[in-house]
């Protein structure tokens, strides 16, 4: 397992994946805090009188709120985008091809790309998060407790790896890094419309985060099981899927 | 090591394979050849276990393809006609990830040993991104080797390669059959399969057209050729004639060198008898030395007049 995780780790470093994830969430952890400070001054001249400060969070608890809005809309997609050829890229390339003959089990894949893919998808959103909170205390004040923060990111990060549970199994059906990445993204954003419309997020992985925006230190438990009951369902079936693929480069 | 018996595979309504067998013998090199298409690459992916027949039973190192759970239990080394590494591991890398796969270990200087065996010591620390496609070939080799398996199955193994390349992937798989393993590799260029194999199966279209030692093949299922060079040149009137001599079945050539293919029993002195009453003088006559090249063109004719 040691040799598939140093494999997997030396995919991330090397093809940049890590630093692309890193790059996304960090992004906005500076940019919103920056955009709300810097935005008043820029529609003060271009709009005078504008009621910016009714209509916009101008606080440390603002930033945050808005920044998960952004991982919501951008972020989901451009984790998307960077995993998405994870198992699909492999399958369509053969490159599990040797693997397999050499011995590695099927289960072991995506044991391994759910573990250090999913660690980092986990930990980037946290430290992301973090910092946010830190820079947007600087610019603004500290208004917010650290814990609901940390409590925030893991539940992003949480959410996060259930988008790459789902890039895996997607991954096995489409073998096709682009249909993978659009499956996912419709099943991602499909889902949380169909939680606001129905208000059922509670019971879908969506609850996780809008939990998260909230910021108030709470686990919706409920959500969470099901995101768990789903990533396992999804790693169970992507090791079966691939186990059934048929290896001909035809 | 392997038995092949009415193996059958189908692409949809396409059947790819229609009922072949074939026998692989211990510490033999069987060469499997046929065109494109032939079937030649399925055949390879069901015995590595990496595709699974329609029908039929194929057995490999006494297991039966259709029974495994997974392509390692066959025990083989595999490899594919194109492989396909992580350009951004390095060889040592490579086989190292490969070696230390399904709860095994392979010790470093192992990993060393093989890629110095298979020409690749200087390239230890490259990224195989960066490699040729014969370096591709020989890292290949190596990962088929790395557990040091009995039976060996690579397909097409140096077709696509340059005349250096090819030479070094054959010598290599010369020096495998020395070390006590078995070969079974596919290939459409003959003159590497009568360069090293002992055994030859010819497959065209799905079917398999012939399975026997090669010096058997070569002894027995070609029809004698003659090439006789003249001392002048003859015209298109006396080559009529010579194909006209009971038992010739085809001449071709031009006025001064000759082509004569017969029956398999032809008597010689006919021809002999032919020069001299038409008054020609001989520089040289020689029966051909058969190559596989015949008998291959002989059965695909066979199977073109059949189909």
């Amino acid at each position: 397992m040691i040799n598939s995780l140093r494999k997997e780790i030396r995919y991330g470093l090397r093809n940049n994946t890590f630093l692309i994830l890193f790059a996304v969430f960090f992004f906005f952890a500076f940019m919103t805090p920056v955009m709300l400070k810097i935005l008043p001054e820029v529609l003060k001249s271009k709009f005078p009188g504008f009621p910016l400060q009714e209509l916009v969070n101008m606080t440390q608890l603002g930033c945050l709120q808005s920044y998960m809005g952004d991982v919501l809309e951008i972020g989901t997609l451009l984790v998307s985008l960077a995993l998405c050829g994870l198992l699909a890229q492999e399958i369509r390339d053969n490159t599990l091809v040797l693997p397999l003959c050499a011995g590695q089990s099927y289960s072991g894949i995506i044991a391994a790309k759910m573990l250090v893919f999913g660690t980092a998808v986990l930990l980037i959103p946290l430290a992301a998060l973090v910092t946010g909170y830190l820079y947007a205390g600087l610019l603004f004040s500290f208004d917010t407790g650290i814990l609901p923060v940390i409590t925030g990111g893991l539940l992003q990060g949480f959410y996060m790896v259930y988008l790459l549970s789902l890039l895996l199994l997607f991954g096995t059906l489409t073998k096709n890094p682009i249909a993978t990445a659009l499956l996912t993204l419709a099943v991602n954003y499909g889902l949380y419309f169909a939680g606001s419309l129905l208000d059922i997020h509670r019971y879908l992985p969506s609850g996780l985060l809008r939990e998260a925006q909230q910021l108030q230190n709470t686990i919706p438990l409920q959500a969470a099981v099901i995101t768990l009951a789903i990533i396992i369902a999804c790693a169970f079936l992507a090791s079966r899927t691939l186990q059934t693929l048929e290896w001909s480069k035809k | 090591m392997i038995t092949v018996k009415n193996l059958t595979k189908n692409f949809n309504s396409f059947s790819a394979l229609k009922g072949i067998n074939l026998r692989v013998k211990k510490g033999e090199i069987y060469g499997f050849i046929g065109q494109n298409g032939a079937g030649k690459t399925t055949t390879m992916n069901i015995l590595a276990g990496l595709s699974r027949p329609t029908k039929g039973s194929c057995l490999v190192n006494g297991k039966d393809v259709t029974k495994i759970k997974h392509p390692s239990e066959l025990h083989i080394g595999y490899l594919p006609e194109a492989p396909r590494f992580y350009p951004w591991l390095t060889a040592f890398e490579t086989l190292e990830y490969l070696g230390n796969s399904g709860g095994r270990r392979v010790a470093a200087a192992r990993i060393k040993e093989l890629l110095d065996w298979v020409g690749l010591s200087e390239a230890v620390r490259r990224r195989v991104g960066g490699f040729s496609r014969g370096m591709k070939q020989r890292l290949g080799i190596a990962a088929a080797l790395i557990h040091d398996p009995e039976l060996l199955i690579f397909d097409e193994p140096a077709s696509a390669l340059d005349p250096e390349g090819r030479n070094d992937v054959l010598n290599l798989i010369k020096k495998l059959k020395n070390m006590g393993k078995t070969i079974f590799f596919s290939s459409h260029i003959l003159s590497d399969v009568e360069r090293v194999c002992d055994t030859v199966g010819i497959i065209i279209a799905g079917k398999m057209a012939a399975e026997k030692p090669l010096p058997e093949m070569l002894k027995e299922d070609i029809l004698p050729s003659y090439d006789i060079t003249l001392q002048k040149p003859i015209d298109s009137g006396i080559l009529d004639k010579l194909s006209q001599i009971q038992g010739v079945s085809k001449v071709t050539g031009n006025e001064l060198n000759l082509s004569v293919m017969t029956d398999a029993f032809f008597d010689t002195s006919l021809l002999f008898k032919f020069f001299v009453d038409n008054k020609l003088a001989v520089n040289s006559f020689a029966r051909r030395q058969n190559r596989l090249e015949d008998v291959y063109l002989q059965e695909v004719n066979t199977n073109d007049k059949q189909s």
